[in-house]
C-alpha cells in the first residue's frame, strides 16, 4: 500500500473497476487515490463483487467511520469484523466468543479484566524489557549494510507479547509467521496451497499452541500473565471455556503482531523520505510524542473493520439495510480533508491529530497503551542511534486487504557517532 | 503385504468417513468428500484431531492434517503415521 504518493488525479479513478476485496489492489494499487475520490464523491459506496460473494458497503469519511464504530446498537460486531469472511466466504466461528466479535454488554465482561492489565500504567512495567528488544532488533541494522527492517519488525511484537502471554520461547517464530498468514493468506510468501487452507491452517495451528499452553496450566494457580488472567475470568457467571480462552488469546496476539510491525517500518520509510523531519525529532525529543501519533496516522496499519447493520439506517445520504455488511476504512479516515489540515503532509509536530488508527468506541484497541510504549521506545532508539536512513531498494507491501504493511523494507542505517552497538546492554535487557 | 495395506486403507477410510459423519452431522461421506467442504472449520478440526488421538492413539500434527483433508487423504495420512510409529 502506497503511503505517501500524492498528488493524485482523483478524476481518473474509476470506482466501478475496483475490487475492494483484492489484496493486490492494496499492495500494488493506489488505495489513497481511490479513497480520496470516494470521500469526495461517494463517501458511502455500495460494492457488489462480480462473482456472487456478499455485497458490502465501503465507508471512507472520518465522521461516518467513527459513527459506525461507536454505535454498536446499529452496527454489530457479532457476525465478524474483518472482510476475510466475505473474501473467502467463510463463517465467523468466533461470534459472541472472542472479544472483537461481541457487542456490549457481553463485550465489557471480556474486556474489563484484560483492560486492567493493559492500561498505560500497567504496561509501563514492560519498559526495560521492550527497550532491550528494540536494541536487539536495531543492533544488526547498524553495521552499515543493507538491512530488511520489515522482516525484523514482523518479529518485534512477538518478543514482548510472547512473554506477556506466557508462551514458550520456542513457539514464537512460528506463531509470528502464523499470525501474518492469517492476514496475508494470498501473499505468495505466506500462502500455503490456496488462501482458504492458509487461513484455516494458521488458525488451527495457533489454536493448538494456545490449547497446549492452557492444558499445561494449573487451574488453581494459573499465573499472572494474560493466559492466567483469561483462565480466571468468567462470562455470565461461568468460567471461560477452553475454546473461549483460546480464541481470545488468538485475538490478543493477532492485534499486536499484525499491526505494530508496520508502524516500525513506516517510521524508517517516513524518516528516509523526510530527512528534515527526522532531524527535527533527533534534535528535539519533545517532538517525539506528536511524531509517534503522526506515524500512527500515516501508517494506519489496521486498514479496515467490518460491522453488520442490525436495522435500516441512513449514512452519508444512503440507506443501509438491516443485515448489510459495512466496511469502514481507517486509512482513509486518517487522511480525511475534513479533519486533517493538509492530510497528505507528514508532520511530526501535527496538532491536533484526531487519528483513529486504534479505532474508536467500545472496541478501541485494548493494546494501544502497550503499542504506544513499544513504538515510542522504538522511535527514541531510532532517533538516538541512527544518523541517517536511506532506502536501499523498493519497499514490498504485504498482500492483504486488512493490513497496510510491509514485508520487505531494505534500508541502510548510518549509526550516530558515539552510539556504538551496546551489546552487553542489549543482552541484559533481553527477555529471560 | 499389498492386501494388508489395502485392507488397512479401507478400514481407515471407513473410520474417517464415520468420524466426519459424527462430527459434522452429515450422512455417509465418500472417499473424495472434504472435511471443510462438508462444513468443518478450524475449530471442529481441533475436535477431529483430539478424537483421533483418543480413539486411535495416533497423534496427528496439524500440518500433516492440512496436507489432505478428504476422507481418502486423511485415511492415508493416518495409515502412514501408524506405520511410522509401529
Amino acid at each position: 500500500m502506497r503511503l505517501s504518493t500524492p498528488p493524485f488525479a482523483p478524476a481518473d479513478t474509476d470506482v466501478t473497476d475496483v475490487d475492494f476485496l483484492a489484496s493486490t489492489y492494496y499492495t500494488e494499487g493506489d488505495p489513497h487515490a481511490l479513497w480520496t475520490h470516494l470521500r469526495a464523491h461517494e463517501p458511502v459506496h455500495h460494492f457488489t463483487p462480480s462473482d456472487g460473494r456478499e455485497p458490502f458497503w465501503v465507508v471512507t469519511r472520518h465522521a461516518d467511520v467513527s459513527r459506525v464504530l461507536k454505535d454498536h446498537s446499529v452496527f454489530s460486531s457479532r457476525r465478524g469484523t474483518m472482510l476475510c469472511i466475505i473474501d473467502l466466504s467463510m463463517p465467523d466461528i468466533a461470534s459472541d466468543q472472542m472479544m472483537p466479535d461481541t457487542d456490549p454488554p457481553r463485550h465489557g465482561q471480556l474486556r474489563d479484566p484484560l483492560n486492567r492489565v493493559m492500561t498505560p500504567r500497567a504496561v509501563a512495567a514492560q519498559e526495560e524489557t521492550i527497550r532491550g528488544i528494540v536494541r536487539e532488533m536495531l543492533e544488526p541494522a547498524l553495521d552499515g549494510e543493507v538491512f530488511d527492517l520489515a522482516q525484523a519488525a514482523l518479529m518485534f511484537p512477538m518478543a514482548f507479547t510472547g512473554s506477556m502471554m506466557g508462551l514458550p520461547r520456542e513457539t514464537w517464530d512460528r506463531m509470528s509467521r502464523l499470525t501474518t498468514m492469517t492476514i496475508a493468506y494470498d501473499d505468495p510468501e505466506y500462502m500455503e496451497k490456496a488462501p482458504k487452507p492458509t487461513l484455516r491452517q494458521a488458525h488451527h495451528e495457533l489454536f493448538s499452541f494456545f490449547s497446549d499452553e492452557i492444558a499445561r496450566r494449573d487451574r488453581t494457580d494459573p499465573g499472572d500473565d494474560l493466559i492466567g488472567i483469561l483462565l480466571r475470568m468468567s462470562l455470565e457467571g461461568e468460567p471461560l471455556t477452553e475454546r473461549q480462552i483460546m480464541l481470545n488469546c488468538y485475538s490478543l496476539l493477532l492485534g499486536a503482531n499484525v499491526t505494530t510491525p508496520h508502524v516500525v517500518s513506516t517510521t524508517a520509510l517516513a524518516m528516509a523520505e523526510h530527512p528534515d523531519q527526522f532531524r527535527a525529532i533527533q534534535e528535539n525529543p519533545q517532538l517525539r510524542g506528536t511524531a509517534m501519533e503522526e506515524l500512527l496516522r500515516w501508517s494506519s496499519p489496521a486498514s479496515h473493520f467490518m460491522r453488520y447493520a442490525t436495522a435500516d439506517v441512513e449514512l452519508g445520504g444512503r440507506t443501509i439495510r438491516a443485515g448489510d455488511p459495512v466496511s469502514v476504512w481507517l486509512g482513509s479516515a486518517n487522511r480525511d480533508e475534513r479533519v486533517f489540515k493538509d492530510p497528505f503532509t507528514f508532520d511530526v509536530a501535527r496538532r491536533p491529530n484526531r487519528h483513529i488508527a486504534f479505532g474508536v468506541g467500545p472496541h478501541y484497541c485494548i493494546g494501544s497503551g502497550l503499542a504506544r510504549l513499544a513504538l515510542r521506545l522504538f522511535l527514541d532508539e531510532f532517533a538516538e542511534r541512527v544518523e541517517k536512513v536511506e532506502l536501499a531498494g523498493e519497499p514490498v507491501h504485504l498482500a492483504s486487504n486488512f493490513v497496510a504493511g510491509f514485508k520487505h523494507l531494505p534500508v541502510r542505517l548510518t549509526p550516530r557517532a558515539g552510539t556504538a552497538p551496546a551489546r552487553s546492554f542489549a543482552a541484559a535487557g533481553a527477555v529471560a | 503385504m499389498s492386501t494388508q495395506t489395502t485392507t488397512a486403507g479401507a478400514a481407515s477410510q471407513d473410520y474417517v468417513a464415520a468420524l466426519f459423519a459424527r462430527l459434522l452431522n452429515v450422512p455417509a461421506p465418500g472417499p473424495d468428500d472434504d472435511f471443510f467442504v462438508l462444513g468443518g472449520t478450524s475449530l471442529s478440526a481441533m475436535d477431529l484431531i483430539a478424537l483421533i488421538e483418543q480413539e486411535r492413539g495416533v497423534q496427528l500434527p496439524v500440518r500433516d492434517f492440512y496436507r489432505g483433508t478428504s476422507v481418502a487423504e486423511l485415511a492415508a495420512t493416518l495409515d502412514q503415521l501408524s506405520e511410522a510409529s509401529a
